[in-house]
């Protein structure tokens, strides 16, 4: 456990002024967190996420459970003796105080010289590039200057742990890319623990070495981006980072290498057995995973019927819809089953290559199929 | 009252009529309100400055009750015929304690209403709801009541006081203080509160994160942060315990004779412009007072 930045230990947290006394705002949440990762937190809005954060902080008391910092007890210790520092979803900027102010004021509570403190401020005004704007006042700034300064006043305390909360919510999509990438170079070079929280997916996607999901105050998938998207655990993980279409079905066979399942009764698909994953009973419920990209497309025509073909299915185009680097279709294949199917543009005259009404067929490739037991989520 | 149209034309024909008629009313009303508030104010202004004993008749202009008021009673001229009130030297006693009351009740209300309205914001204690709701009393409560529930209290502490130990008190400008004090701290709580009320709490927890403890966090964040409401509220209380008179009308012994106290002695003897002038002093003060208070309170709003 000393190897860990951050051990959470089966962590609940019950808000005692909460409308029903029964729920929790996170619930036994085990998670470790390397030293040096970029984690995030990422799930829809009141899942849980701040709670969690702020319980790592010291500004939320955990009504269970234990949290570890650098192997370092954290329980009842205040925010302020604790080796983490916040970036908060607002800023939360010091109206009263200017910009090298608000970076000095973590400063000033450290006992330093007056010009340590101010050489201090000043070098990490100048890793954020606002060492020109020193003076003046957080209502004075742009959004992302105002970021640049929450950030700043971070990390000029030279925390083991950084934490942002939904650090680059306020700003425009454009701004946040390129924040995004500086967030992540600037983690590496300065090689602090940064646990972020987002509700964007992509975000998450871009900037993580693991992401771990969170839904309803449980937290259901730690990964890396890789594996959150190319094996989700859950429904809502497949559903929640990036499309997927589901297909609800149970098991009716097991081979080695594939599983039998039946979709409505009448559709057998084969999917591929991943990894280790401990044998899934017979005539168990389950879904059936795939991303709008995996599904293979052809025109009837060019498949001849007498080719055996598993995991095939006719269906016809009810909708193309044009999005520029892709086309995204709805296939209809039957009256209760619709797909979303992606292809790439790479010809610049092929977009419209099926039109709505044509018959197409899918193929859904085993290994592209991800098998997911039915629970809550 | 409903009433029916035969036609739409008509019934627009009739908002539209109705319509202009509001609008002229609520011009007239608004006149005529101002006009209610202002004019007996205007007319004190004016008659201040009227050189004559009577109130009713104009006889020209003078700075005479003023003068009058400032050199005391061995004033020449117009200062003779206040004589009789003798008030002069007085004038500027009464105005010495009321500055006096004002200055300590205020500095005392303030420390205390702004402390009061940080625990009732930030603490978290049995009875808060309570201590709450409470603190609006003395607000809504009538004047007069507080004034003798003041002076039975006072009353009954300097009898209780005599009989246990043989010091013998009396009302004073002690009296007068402590009861200034105590509509004056309702009134700094309510107005530090709501501005504490409308502070973001992610900036005291911003300051803890950044390893600043509760009393550096109250100093270097919450405090700087409150100073406009604060001194709003300290200008809101100045103001009070200048233009009160009726509590201090009970608590008030000899020797402590404010302002207001004053003035009403002197309409016993006659009502002379002095009366006027005092007064117009007494609203130019107030009004000045208050309008620092409220730009304090909107700039603390707007930052
Ligand atoms: N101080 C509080 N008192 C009572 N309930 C709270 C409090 N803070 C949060 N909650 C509840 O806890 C749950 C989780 O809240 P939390 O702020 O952690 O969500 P979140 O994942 O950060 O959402 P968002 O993305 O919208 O910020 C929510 O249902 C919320 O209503
Ligand atoms: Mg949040």
């Amino acid at each position: 456990m000393e190897n860990n930045a951050v051990d959470l230990i089966d962590i609940s947290k019950q808000f005692a002024n909460s409308a029903r006394s029964d729920s929790f705002a996170v619930e036994n949440l085990n998670l470790a967190i390397a030293p040096g990762e970029f984690f995030s937190l990422l799930g829809p809005s009141g899942c849980g996420k701040s709670t969690t954060l702020r319980m790592i902080a010291g500004l939320e008391t955990p009504t269970r459970g234990e949290i570890f910092i650098y192997g370092e007890r954290m329980q009842s210790r205040p925010p302020y003796h604790r080796p983490v520092n916040m970036v908060f979803q607002h800023y939360a900027l010091f109206p009263h105080l200017n910009v090298l102010e608000n970076v000095a004021f973590g400063l000033e509570m450290e006992h330093l010289s007056r010009s340590q403190v101010r050489q201090r401020a000043m070098e990490m005004l100048d890793l954020v590039k606002l060492n020109s704007l020193t003076s003046r006042y957080p209502r004075q700034l742009s959004g992302g200057q105002q970021q640049r300064v929450a950030l700043a006043r971070a990390l000029v305390k030279r925390p083991r742990v950084l934490l942002l909360d939904e650090p680059l919510g306020a700003l425009d999509l454009k701004l946040r890319k390129a924040m995004q990438l500086e967030l992540k170079h600037m983690q590496k070079q300065l090689g602090i623990t940064f646990i972020y929280v987002t509700h964007d997916q992509e975000e998450a996607m871009t900037m993580s070495d693991r992401i771990g999901v969170m839904y309803e105050g449980h937290l259901l998938q730690v990964g890396s981006p890789f594996e959150v998207y190319e094996y989700p655990a859950t429904r809502f993980v497949a559903s929640f980072i990036g499309e997927s279409n589901i297909l609800s079905g149970r098991v009716v066979q097991q081979h080695p290498n594939v599983i039998d399942v039946l979709v409505d009764e009448h559709w057998s698909l084969q999917v591929s057995r991943k990894g280790k994953g401990e044998p899934i009973p017979t005539d168990r419920r389950v879904s059936l995973a795939i991303r709008p990209e995996k599904v293979f497309l052809s025109s009837v025509q060019e498949n001849p019927e007498n080719s055996p073909c598993p995991n095939c299915c006719n269906g016809t185009i009810k909708e193309a819809i044009y999005l520029g680097t892709d086309t995204c279709y709805l296939i209809e294949l039957n009256p209760h089953h619709q797909i979303v199917v992606r292809r790439q543009n790479v010809h610049s005259k092929g977009f419209h290559a099926y039109r709505p009404g044509i018959s197409v067929q899918v193929v859904l490739p085993p290994e592209s199929l991800c098998l997911l037991e039915d629970r809550d989520c | 009252m409903r009433l029916s149209f035969r036609s739409l034309r008509l019934r627009q024909q009739f908002d539209l009529w109705m319509g202009r008629i509001g609008q002229q009313w609520l011009y007239i009303n608004a006149v005529l309100a101002f006009a209610f508030l202002y004019l007996p104010i205007a007319i004190l202004i004016v008659y201040s400055f009227n050189n004559s004993r009577y109130n009713v008749v104009w006889r020209g202009f003078t700075w005479g009750w003023y003068e009058s008021l400032l050199k005391g009673s061995d004033g020449l001229g117009l200062g003779t015929q206040i004589g009789t009130a003798g008030m002069g030297g007085s004038v500027l006693t009464a105005l010495q304690n009321s500055l006096l009351v004002a200055g300590i009740s205020t500095v005392v209300s303030t420390i205390f209403g702004t402390l009061l309205a940080i625990a009732m914001e930030r603490g978290h204690f049995r009875g808060r709801s309570a201590i709450a709701t409470l603190i609006y009393l003395p607000i809504v409560m009538p004047d007069i009541t507080m004034g003798i529930s003041l002076l039975v209290f006072f009353t009954l502490c300097f009898k209780l006081l005599e009989t246990v130990t043989g010091i013998y008190l009396t009302l004073g400008i002690t009296t007068v203080i402590i009861g200034h004090i105590t509509f004056s701290l309702s009134f700094v709580t309510v107005i530090v509160r709501a501005r504490l009320a409308d502070l973001d709490p992610a900036l005291e927890e911003a300051a803890m994160d950044l390893g600043a403890n509760e009393w550096q966090t109250l100093w270097g964040v919450t405090l700087p942060l409150l100073w406009p409401a604060i001194f709003s509220g300290a200008l809101l209380a100045f103001t009070l315990s200048l233009d009160d008179f009726v509590v201090t009308f009970f608590v008030a012994g000899v020797g402590s004779t404010t302002l207001p106290l004053f003035v009403y002695g002197m309409i016993k003897f006659s009502v002379t412009p002095a009366i006027n002038a005092i007064s117009t002093l007494m609203l130019l003060a107030s009004m000045g007072l208050v309008i620092a208070s409220l730009a304090s309170a909107s700039q603390s709003a707007s930052s």
